[in-house]
Order: structure tokens, then C-alpha cells, then sequence
């Protein structure tokens, strides 16, 4: 599965996924979310015009 | 990012429709439903796939082994008090709306989660390990139907403490994520 082929709100459900290890008791926040989707797709996540090198806050 | 995960421009994020709910201030947690539609997305995995069950019939089995649930299924003129109806929600008067918002969905979620799971498998049941069936369609379908009759029955209750509550929650219930 290609974390790049998924829409926005199915890659930060995955970058949830894969941050807790599918343990529901563990939180993530919102800046991690963020970092994980960015260092997937840096395209979808990155600041405009930065993409390769800054995500988009 | 919070586009996505809160509710924008008059959509629901991933937290309104009880995928993630929210912890903290920019803090969350997936939810039963949420780990069930992450595993989903990658079928092949079939470690997400076992835990995401496993998590999912705890979900549920908590649903309906819920007190307020088996007096419903004795009686069905119970609950009388809305406080009986929000203890198996878990919210209260006092509750914030949001939270009220997501707890009533999240019940819905994780049945219609648990049910889509039986569906797709093509079964009628979930049995654990040692035989004994944990619930069937039916146990879901049927807590379903409390889920809308409580609903029906407190929704003047819901409303006051969520004036979006019952319209949303019919929203979040009738979209596919």
C-alpha cells in the first residue's frame, strides 16, 4: 500500500496507526501527526514553495 | 493538519467521526473504529488486521454487556432517566458538546464498524478462541436499534446539551469515511 495513493484524512488515520503501534491507549499529537505524514508525502504536507525541506505548520 | 482532524468548513474531521478522538488540546488517540478503518487501508497487513479485531470485539463486547443495554433488552420502556441513558454514553449534563457529539457517535461507529467487519467476512458471529461466541449480527443490529431509540427518546435531553447533536450525529452515521 502506497501511504502517497491514500487521501488526507486516510494518511493521518495510517501516521496515527503506525505512531501508536495500533495501541489504543498510547495519544500522538498533533505535531507528530504532522511530521510522520510529511516525512511520507512530502508534497501533500509541506510548506508551499518548501516541500522538500519544511512542513507546512 | 487540524483541517483535517477537527471540524472544518462545515465538514467533520477525523475526530467527528470518531476515528481519533481528541485527548488533550492537540492531543489524540485512535478509537476502536479508527484502528478498524486504519487497518483497512492496508488489508495485507494482517498484524493490524488481529489487533484491530481484537480491539474492535472489546469495543463492542463493553457495548453490549453495558447494564443499560441488558435492562433495555428486559424492558424496553427502559431507560426512564436520561442519566441512565448518558451513563452508557458517558457523558453527563455539564458535559462539554463536542464530547457529547463524539461519544454518541463513537457507539455508533464502533457497531457499524463491528458489523461491516462481519460483512465482509461474511459471517454471522464472533467466536472467541475457546468456542464460546463473543456476539452476532444480531446482538449489534439490536444495539443499534437502542443506540436510535435513545436517541429518539432523549432527544430533547441531547439537544440541550448539544444543539448540533442529533442532526450531526445523523450525518456522521449516514457518511462512509
Amino acid at each position: 500500500m502506497d501511504f502517497k495513493s491514500l487521501g488526507l484524512k486516510q494518511q493521518i488515520l495510517l501516521a496515527a496507526y503506525q505512531l501508536t503501534d495500533g495501541d489504543l491507549q498510547k495519544t500522538v499529537t498533533a505535531e507528530e501527526l504532522l511530521v510522520h505524514a510529511w516525512s511520507e508525502d512530502k508534497h501533500a504536507w509541506g510548506l508551499r514553495g518548501f516541500e522538500e525541506r519544511h512542513h507546512d505548520s | 493538519m487540524f483541517k483535517e482532524l477537527d471540524v472544518h468548513a462545515g465538514k467533520q474531521g477525523i475526530v467527528g467521526e470518531g476515528l481519533l478522538t481528541k485527548v488533550h488540546q492537540r492531543v489524540y488517540r485512535l478509537t476502536a473504529a479508527g484502528l478498524a478503518a486504519a487497518s483497512d487501508l492496508a488489508p495485507s497487513d494482517t498484524i493490524a488486521r488481529g489487533k484491530a479485531d481484537r480491539q474492535l470485539e472489546a469495543a463492542v463486547k463493553q457495548i453490549l454487556e453495558h447494564p443499560v443495554f441488558r435492562q433495555w433488552l428486559r424492558d424496553p420502556t427502559r431507560p426512564k432517566y436520561f442519566r441512565e441513558a448518558g451513563h452508557f454514553w458517558g457523558i453527563a449534563p455539564g458535559t462539554p458538546s463536542k464530547t457529547v457529539r463524539e461519544r454518541v457517535a463513537s457507539v455508533e461507529r464502533t457497531l457499524a464498524a463491528a458489523l461491516k467487519g462481519l460483512q465482509d467476512r461474511n459471517l454471522n458471529e464472533v467466536v472467541e478462541q475457546r468456542g464460546k461466541i463473543l456476539f452476532d449480527r444480531k446482538d449489534i443490529e439490536r444495539c443499534l436499534e437502542f443506540q436510535s431509540v435513545l436517541k429518539e427518546r432523549f432527544r430533547k435531553e441531547l439537544r440541550l446539551l448539544d444543539p448540533d447533536s442529533v442532526r450531526t450525529v445523523e450525518q456522521v452515521s449516514s457518511r462512509n469515511f
